[in-house]
């Protein structure tokens, strides 16, 4: 978004990463931050492994401390709840690789908000060493305990305004039920099987309507690159959609 | 008429022309997009057109009526071709009509650039071993449940 995402302010008064750092505090012994530079601060571990996102972040905590369990948290989910974290600790499985969340949109892992054991850090560093730098990847490649998704918003990141304007609707409970028509053109219509439905969503944005419908139609697109319309002309992701509205998601066009 | 016009039927390029002459002009240029049999190394049997109809037609008299009114033009007009196109068949037409030649090429390049960009027609390639494929969406197409980077 153009700005740090961890700095954001959306509960209790407290920043992103304030608020993950009191709800790892309830159920760590101690707590890390991940930088991308090495400042000399305390309870920091600057990336290791250049700029290759979270998965190095990973490998450069595995690699400060080996025989540490790394609960691995985004320090972007304002949904999450102490209970979440609580649950991920009490059902770890400490004799296999990793213990993780599945993604309530399509089952896979959800990798940054899972415990990391020692015995995950040699495929994380090979990852790494391929140039593949999907934590995903490599959780799907360990063997792992996968507890179900703690709710479909729970692990919502704020990566986009769009998310914002939907979390921020769900966290002030500002969010109201409508009745939404779809409709489907190209291949979206083929993978959904339809041209047009209604949807009741209490979503507040076309933003989360889309990923309640990516559930719903098991669809592995992505908002990024598509462009989204509702009654007839092009809108943001962020446009609050009410009662009535109709809403077309438009993957990368393709004329001439 | 409409600047921009969607049709399920073959186009007719000289017919379109007939929309931008006018005495003021002195110099024509047109683009005809045609179905090609071949892309990306695959070969290309047919293509299939689909449009998101209302805000293709908005979006597409938009472009016109703005690449009009920036270059020193007397006319624009634009044809998109619907449904399944057989190889050689007319998929777009632009033509543009003005004083003098320069404004005529820059406006007419303008106008099939921007509605490829932004106007909402997906394209579906039909290829010589049976598959078919949506232009520009694989991540779309694949299994849900698989993974892939």
């Amino acid at each position: 978004m153009g700005s740090d995402k961890s700095e954001l302010i959306l509960r209790n008064g407290l920043t992103q990463k304030e608020r993950g750092i009191k709800l790892l505090e309830s159920v760590c012994d101690q707590v890390f931050i991940s930088t991308s530079e090495d400042k000399g601060e305390e309870n920091t571990i600057p990336d290791a492994f250049g700029s290759v996102g979270p998965l190095g972040a990973i490998a450069s905590a595995q690699q400060a401390d080996p025989d540490a369990a790394w609960l691995v948290l985004a320090c972007d989910l304002p949904m999450l709840e102490q209970d979440h974290l609580q649950t991920l600790v009490d059902s770890r499985d400490s004799t296999l690789d990793a213990t993780y969340f599945t993604s309530s949109t399509d089952n896979l892992p959800e990798p940054l908000c899972a415990i990391w054991e020692p015995s995950s850090a040699s495929a994380v560093r090979a990852a790494l060493d391929n140039g593949k730098n999907c934590p995903r990847s490599v959780l799907i490649s360990l063997d792992c305990k996968f507890l179900p998704s703690p709710g479909f918003w729970t692990l919502t990141n704020t990566n986009t305004e769009a998310d914002l304007v939907e979390i921020r609707a769900r966290l002030n409970q500002s969010n109201t039920v409508k009745k939404i028509t779809v409709t489907y053109f190209a291949q979206l219509r083929e993978l959904t099987g339809t041209h047009s439905e209604v949807i009741e969503t209490d979503s507040e944005t076309p933003a989360g309507l889309f990923e309640q419908l990516r559930a719903k139609h098991q669809l592995t697109c992505k908002r990024k690159g598509m462009m989204v319309a509702v009654n007839g002309d092009f809108t943001n992701w962020s446009h609050s959609i009410s009662d009535g509205e109709e809403v077309v998601f438009i993957p990368p066009v393709a004329g001439g | 008429m409409d600047m921009f016009q969607l049709t399920d039927k073959p186009i007719d390029p000289r017919a379109l022309c007939d929309t931008v002459q006018d005495p003021s002009a002195g110099g024509f240029v047109s683009f005809e997009g045609w179905v090609r049999n071949h892309h990306q190394g695959r070969d290309v049997t047919s293509l299939e057109y689909e449009a998101f109809p209302a805000l293709a037609q908005k979006e597409g008299n938009r472009i016109l009526a703005k690449i009009t009114s920036q270059h020193d033009i007397v006319a624009a007009s634009c044809t998109h071709r619907t449904g399944h196109l057989q190889l050689g068949e007319i998929a777009i037409c632009v033509v543009v009509s003005a004083a003098h030649r320069d404004a005529a090429f820059t406006a007419c390049r303008a106008v099939i650039d921007s509605i490829k960009s932004t106007v909402p027609i997906w394209k579906k390639e039909h290829y010589a071993d049976g598959t078919a494929e949506w232009v520009k969406c694989h991540a779309c197409s694949s299994n849900a449940l698989h993974h892939n980077h």
